[in-house]
C-alpha cells in the first residue's frame, strides 16, 4: 500500500510541486497544509505516514507545529523543509522531533531519498 | 605442570617488555638508524614470544612472532623504518597490550586479524611498505589519551567501541546539518566519543565531504552502519571496531592498578636494555599491613618513652635503641611505598606524540627527574592532572608550527615535564614555550560566565590565573569537545589539593606557561603541631604552621566585627579553633598562644589554649559513620593512647 504524506507549506506553489515529485514516485498525498495549526489539526485527522514541514508559516510555525504532533504522536516522521540559511532553525526542528531536512529549492532525488529512508 | 601460579609474575613482566617496546618505538621513531634500539626490541619482542608461548597463551604467542618477523627484517635493514612501518609497529604494540589485559583477565580475545595482517603486509612485502597510512590508523592514533580512558572504562562496562566514518554525498545542502542528524541518530544508542574533526570544526562546515567518529554502544557494529545508512545524502559508511587503543591505557592502568588486584611492580620502573636490577614486587595489601603496623609500632613507642620519661631515666638508654630502631623501620616501610614517579610519566611521550600529531602540531617532550620518588598513593592519583595539563599544553599551549615560525619561535614546541624533591615535597613542573595564557580572553570569558562584572577592563596574570581555576570558568575544550567531559582546572586544583598539594600558574604572554604542583611525600605519616583546646588536643599539619607567637588580650583589634591581630605591619585575622571546632572558647584573661596558620595562601592567626610541641601522628581517617566533617581531616592516637583531631586548616575557616 501506498504510503501517506501530509504537505505542509504557506504557498500553494511550493505544495504543489512537492505534491507533484512526491505522487510521481509513488506515494499519496493525503492532504495540504497551509499554516502550522492546519498541520496539526490534519495529522489528527489522517493520520500520515509522512509528513513534510515549512518552518516560516503564519499562525503556527512549524517548529511549533512539530512539537505539537509530537506530542499526539511520538513516531511521527516529519521532515522539515527550509530555505538556504536557516541553519539554527532546521537543528531546532531536528531537535523537536523531524527525522529529516530539505532544503529548497528541492532536488527532486533528494525528496524522493528522504521520503524512502524516513518512511521505511 | 600448572603454570597458573606463574600467571601474575608473567603478566607483570610481560607489561614491562610492552612499555619497553613503546618507549623503543618512541626513541627509534626519533632515530631510525639506530640498531641498538630495533636489536633490543626485536629481544624484547622475542622474549615475550617465549613466555607467552610457555603460558600457551597462543593468541599472544602468534601475534609476537608476526612482530618479532617485521622486526627482525628491519635490524637485517630488509626493511626501511617508513612512517608507515613504525606505525603498524606501534598499532601492534597497542594491540598486544590489549591481547595481554584480555588474556590475563580471561575474558574473550578481540579479533586481530586486520592487526595481524598489517604486519605480515610488511614482511611478504617489504618495498610495498611506502603505501600511505590508513585513514583508521590516523584516526585511531588521534584518539587522546581522556577518550581512551572513556573508551577503556566502556569496554569494562560492557559497551563495544566503534570507529566510524561517514562520506557524505557531494553537493549536500547544510553540511552541518546533515551531520548533526549523524549525531542525533547515533546519540540514540550510543555515546559520541570524539570525533574527526572536532564538533566545532564540523559546526563550521570545516571538513570537505568526509567525518568519523568514535562512539561507545551497546548495539552491533552493523546496527550502527544501519542506522548512518538510514539517513539521507549519506554516499557511503564505514564501521570498524576499536580495540586499539583502549590497551594502551589497560596497560598503563595496568602498572597502577594490579595494586588493588595482583602483585604490582613496586619499582614499576621497566628495566631496559639489562634486566638484572633488582626488581622487588610486593602484593600491596601486605604492604599495606606492614604500613599499618608500622604506624601502631611509632605510637607504642611514644607512649613508652613518655612512660619512662616519667620514671626513672636510666632506662633511657635501652629505649634509644627501640626509638632508633622504629625510625628506621619506619622509613624503610615508608621506602616501600615510594614508587618513582616514571611509572606516570612513562606513558606521557606516546600520548604527547599521539596527541600532536592529531593536531598536526610538532612538540617534543623533555622528561627529567622521574625517578623522583613519592607515595604510591599519589602516584596514582597524580596522573589524571598531569595528563589535563599536558593536554592543554599541546592543544592551547603550543602554536601550530606555520605562527610559531612567523614568531620566530623554533617550529618544534617544547613541553618540559619535571619532577624533583624539595624538603619534605615534591615539585612537579609543566612549562612549555607556546603562546602563554591570553589574559584579554580570560576576562572576557570570565565576564561571560558571569564571574566578573562586565566592563571590567584591567585584568593582573595573577587574576586571570585564578579564573582558570575557578569551578564555573570551563576551559575552552568543553566547548568543542563533543560530549563536554572536558575536566576544567578547578577538578585539576581538586584533585591536587585532596594530595594536601599546591598548584601554581604562571605564564608570559606569547612566551611560555609553566604549572608547578606542589605535594608531600607521603599521606600516612605526618609531621603536626599539637595544641590543647578546651582541654583537647588538635594536631595541626606542620606544613601549614608559619610561626607561633604570644599576644596579649589588649592586642587584638576589631575591623568590622572580625577580630584581628597585627603581626609586623601586616593585619591577619585571628580566630579562636577552640570556637571553629565547636569546643568552649579559650579564656582569654592572660597571654594567649597564637598559631599562625596557611589557609588557602593567606595567613591566619588561631588563638589556642596551649602548645604542646611537634609530634609525628599516623593519620587515621573518620569512621565512615561520622563521614567528612569540615575542618578536620582525620584522627590520631597519640602517646597516651588519647584520640586527637587533626585540623583541615582549608576547610576549618569560611
Amino acid at each position: 500500500m501506498a504510503k501517506t504524506v501530509l504537505i505542509t507549506d504557506d504557498t500553494a506553489f511550493m505544495r504543489m510541486t512537492l505534491r507533484n515529485v512526491i505522487e510521481k514516485n509513488g506515494y499519496t498525498v493525503v492532504g495540504e497544509a497551509s499554516d502550522g495549526e492546519e498541520a496539526v489539526a490534519l495529522y489528527k485527522e489522517l493520520k500520515p505516514d509522512l509528513v513534510t514541514m515549512d518552518i516560516t508559516m503564519p499562525k503556527m510555525d512549524g517548529i511549533t507545529a512539530i512539537k505539537e504532533i509530537m506530542k499526539i504522536d511520538p513516531q511521527a516522521k516529519i521532515i522539515v523543509c527550509s530555505a538556504m540559511g536557516q541553519k539554527p532553525m532546521v537543528i531546532e526542528a531536528l531537535s523537536a522531533g523531524a527525522k529529516d531536512f530539505l532544503v529548497k529549492p528541492f532536488d527532486a532525488e533528494r525528496v524522493v531519498e528522504s521520503l524512502r529512508k524516513i518512511g521505511s | 605442570m600448572d603454570l597458573s601460579s606463574f600467571k601474575e609474575v608473567f603478566a607483570a613482566e610481560a607489561r614491562d617488555y610492552l612499555q619497553s617496546l613503546n618507549e623503543d618505538l618512541l626513541r627509534f621513531e626519533k632515530n631510525p638508524h639506530d640498531h641498538s634500539t630495533v636489536d633490543e626490541m626485536f629481544r624484547a619482542a622475542h622474549s615475550l614470544k617465549g613466555m607467552a608461548g610457555t603460558m600457551g597463551f597462543d593468541e599472544l604467542a602468534e601475534f609476537t612472532h608476526e612482530m618479532e618477523s617485521v622486526l627482525d627484517l628491519l635490524r637485517t635493514g630488509e626493511l626501511q623504518p617508513t612512517t608507515h612501518v613504525i606505525n603498524v609497529l606501534f598499532m601492534a604494540v597497542d594491540t598486544l597490550e590489549l591481547l595481554l589485559e584480555q588474556t590475563i583477565n580471561e575474558v574473550p580475545i578481540s579479533s586481530y586479524g586486520e592487526q595481524i595482517a598489517a604486519l605480515r603486509a610488511l614482511v611478504e612485502t617489504p618495498q610495498a611498505a611506502e603505501s600511505p597510512v590508513s585513514a583508521e590508523q590516523t584516526f585511531s592514533a588521534e584518539l587522546n589519551e581522556f577518550n581512551r580512558e572513556t573508551i577503556k572504562q566502556g569496554i569494562t562496562q560492557g559497551y563495544r567501541a566503534f570507529a566510524v566514518s561517514v562520506v557524505l554525498k557531494p553537493k549536500t545542502i547544510l553540511k552541518s546539518v546533515r551531520v548533526y542528524t549523524v549525531f542525533q541518530a547515533l546519540e540514540q544508542v550510543s555515546t559520541i566519543v570524539q570525533s574527526n574533526p572536532s564538533a566545532q570544526d564540523l559546526e563550521d562546515e570545516k571538513f570537505d565531504r568526509q567525518f568519523a567518529l568514535v562512539l561507545l554502544t551497546k548495539e552491533s557494529g552493523e546496527r550502527i552502519r544501519q542506522i548512518v545508512e538510514g539517513i539521507s545524502e549519506i554516499e557511503s559508511v564505514s564501521v570498524e571496531e576499536v580495540v586499539l587503543d583502549s590497551s594502551q591505557d589497560q596497560a598503563d592502568k595496568g602498572e597502577e592498578e594490579t595494586a588493588a588486584a595482583l602483585s604490582t611492580p613496586i619499582s614499576a620502573a621497566p628495566v631496559r636494555v639489562t634486566r638484572q636490577e633488582p626488581l622487588v614486587r610486593v602484593e600491596t595489601e601486605r604492604l599495606d599491613k606492614l604500613i599499618n603496623l608500622v604506624g601502631e609500632l611509632v605510637i607504642s613507642r611514644t607512649q613508652v618513652i613518655e612512660l619512662v620519661k616519667n620514671g626513672e631515666a636510666d632506662r633511657m638508654g635501652a629505649l634509644d635503641q627501640l626509638d632508633r630502631i622504629t625510625t628506621e623501620l619506619q622509613y624503610a616501610a615508608m621506602s616501600l611505598r615510594m614508587v618513582p614517579i616514571k611509572q606516570v610519566f612513562d606513558r606521557f611521550p606516546r600520548m604527547v606524540r599521539d596527541l600532536a600529531h592529531a593536531r598536526g602540531k610538532d612538540i617534543s617532550l623533555e622528561i627529567s627527574g622521574e625517578t623522583t620518588e613519592l607515595d604510591r598513593s599519589i602516584v596514582n592519583q597524580i596522573g589524571d592532572p598531569l595528563v589535563h595539563l599536558l593536554r592543554n599544553s599541546i592543544d592551547h599551549g603550543i602554536e601550530p608550527k606555520e605562527e610559531r615560525i612567523a614568531k620566530g619561535k623554533p617550529p618544534a614546541g617544547t613541553i618540559r615535564l619535571s619532577a624533583r624533591h624539595e624538603g619534605s615535597h615534591i615539585l612537579i613542573e609543566i612549562s612549555d614555550d607556546g603562546q602563554g595564557l591570553n589574559v584579554e580572553r580570560i576576562r572576557d570569558k570570565a565576564i561571560e560566565r558571569g564571574l566578573l562584572a562586565s566592563g571590567t577592563k584591567e585584568l593582573t596574570m595573577a587574576e586571570a590565573i585564578n579564573f582558570l581555576f575557578h569551578p564555573g570558568f570551563s576551559t575552552a575544550e568543553t566547548v568543542t569537545d563533543l560530549s563536554g567531559r572536558g575536566v576544567g582546572l578547578d577538578a585539576v586544583k581538586a584533585t591536587v589539593e585532596s594530595l594536601s598539594g599546591t598548584i601554581e600558574m604562571e605564564s608570559e604572554p606569547g612566551k611560555s606557561t609553566r604549572t608547578t604542583i606542589k605535594l608531600p611525600l607521603t599521606l600516612a605519616i605526618i609531621k603536626a603541631l599539637l595544641v590543647k583546646v578546651d582541654g583537647e588536643t588538635v594536631a595541626i599539619p606542620i606544613q601549614a604552621v608559619r610561626e607561633n607567637i604570644q599576644i596579649e588580650p589588649g592586642q587584638i583589634k576589631t575591623i568590622q566585627q572580625n577580630e584581628v591581630i597585627m603581626l609586623r605591619n601586616e593585619v591577619l585575622p585571628l580566630y579562636d579553633l577552640a570556637d571553629c571546632l565547636g569546643f568552649k572558647a579559650v579564656d582569654r584573661s592572660g597571654p594567649l598562644p597564637v598559631i599562625i596558620v596557611e589557609v588557602r595562601g593567606e595567613k591566619v592567626g588561631f588563638i589556642v589554649e596551649d602548645l604542646i610541641g611537634q609530634q609525628e601522628i599516623v593519620i587515621k581517617s573518620l569512621s565512615s559513620i561520622v563521614g567528612d566533617v569540615k575542618g578536620v581531616a582525620g584522627a590520631t592516637v597519640l602517646g597516651n593512647g588519647r584520640i586527637a583531631l587533626i585540623i583541615d586548616n582549608s576547610t576549618l575557616i569560611g
